[in-house]
């Protein structure tokens, strides 16, 4: 196994399902830098899950938690994570939603109010993060400005859904119009 | 090699392949096209095979002498995750060779490019990892831990998500 060079590790594991990859994760360090990207590739499948959404909230960075802060929620502060996870992520759809819902619920702090201010700073982390983002839904309300100019600005995105939400479409034609030029 | 070549070698024309450590094999010429064993072959009648041993050459052709009608697959594969692990019987017999074999007959078909056979053996070692702990993983293939303690319970927790599926 050892001869083996990467490209056939990657090879191998990439025929795995993703409970039998967090075994090969946990191997090495070499085993855990070719898991990661295939097993984040497709991690919404599994955003509707709040052990991931915890995960993804440890990758806000200081502005994305300030916007949580007037909705007092009570964010886990573990050590910052041994990767960039979100760099892998491709999709993103409703499932993170579901996950958010779930979350809020376990720490006792569920609002539709804190439910909306974490999907747009999680969105925001995805839109600064990932390298290869091709699908995005946005099912509810986008609370900052920010948040729809990084939107426009992504240049990886194939697929944009916005629904349930009170866009100013004018105002969006008008972003999308600058960020055109 | 272009594909209009791979049709034209006849049915009894033979080439000599030579392995590393200089055995030879005499093979139908339609296996080397089929399988574009001989990346660089001038078209005489042997050919060096560098980096893989007689042992392993042996093997590979056999492999390849069996699939030689299959039909060629779209080269057009994506690296999107493949989930589908299930192996024939014939090529299921014919890997289960020692773990030393295995590994060398992927490395010969990835040297090779030979990208079937390099699926089946990856798919045949992925096949082996599944339902167990990584402990059992690192001690089936003989592999070391170099995380620390501390790294390895955050990677764990980091990703426990992803245990349950």
């Amino acid at each position: 196994m050892n001869k083996l060079p990467n490209e056939c590790l990657f090879e191998i594991l990439n025929n795995l399902e993703t409970g039998p990859l967090f075994s090969c994760l946990l191997v090495n360090r070499l085993w855990c830098r070719i898991v990661v990207p295939i097993l984040w590739t497709t991690a919404d499948d599994y955003l509707h899950d709040e052990r991931l959404i915890r995960t993804c909230l440890l990758l806000l960075n200081a502005e994305e938690r300030q916007l949580l802060s007037p909705f007092e929620i009570a964010l886990p502060n573990d050590l910052t994570p041994l990767f960039e996870y979100a760099v892998y992520i491709t999709y993103i759809t409703d499932n993170l939603n579901i996950g958010i819902t779930y979350w809020l619920r376990t720490v006792n702090n569920f609002t539709p109010g804190s439910r909306d201010a974490i999907r747009c700073s999680l969105i925001a982390m995805f839109l600064r993060t990932s390298k290869d983002l091709k699908y995005l839904k946005v099912n509810g309300a986008i609370i900052q400005e920010q948040t729809m100019q990084d939107l426009c600005n992504n240049k990886t995105i194939i697929t944009l859904e916005l629904c349930n939400n009170s866009f100013n479409y004018e105002e969006l034609k008008e972003i999308i119009a600058k960020t055109a030029l | 090699m272009d594909n209009g070549t791979s049709n034209s070698a006849s049915e009894n024309e033979t080439i000599t392949l030579k392995s590393c450590d200089g055995i030879e094999f005499h093979i139908d010429a339609r296996i080397a096209n089929r399988y574009t064993l001989l990346n660089n072959w001038n078209g005489g009648e042997s050919a060096c095979i560098p980096n893989v041993n007689g042992k392993v050459l042996e093997k590979v052709l056999e492999w390849c002498e069996h699939h030689i009608n299959d039909p060629q697959l779209n080269c057009g594969d994506d690296d999107s995750r493949r989930r589908n692990t299930i192996i024939e019987e014939w090529d299921e017999n014919f890997l289960s060779c020692d773990q030393d074999m295995l590994f060398e007959i992927i490395l010969a078909a990835n040297y090779l490019e030979i990208k079937p056979l390099l699926d089946l053996g990856c798919k045949t070692v992925a096949n082996m990892m599944k339902s167990k702990s990584p402990e059992e993983i690192r001690s089936a293939f003989n592999i070391d831990n170099d995380y620390t303690p501390e790294e390895e319970e955050q990677f764990r927790k980091e990703n426990e998500w992803a245990e349950d599926y």
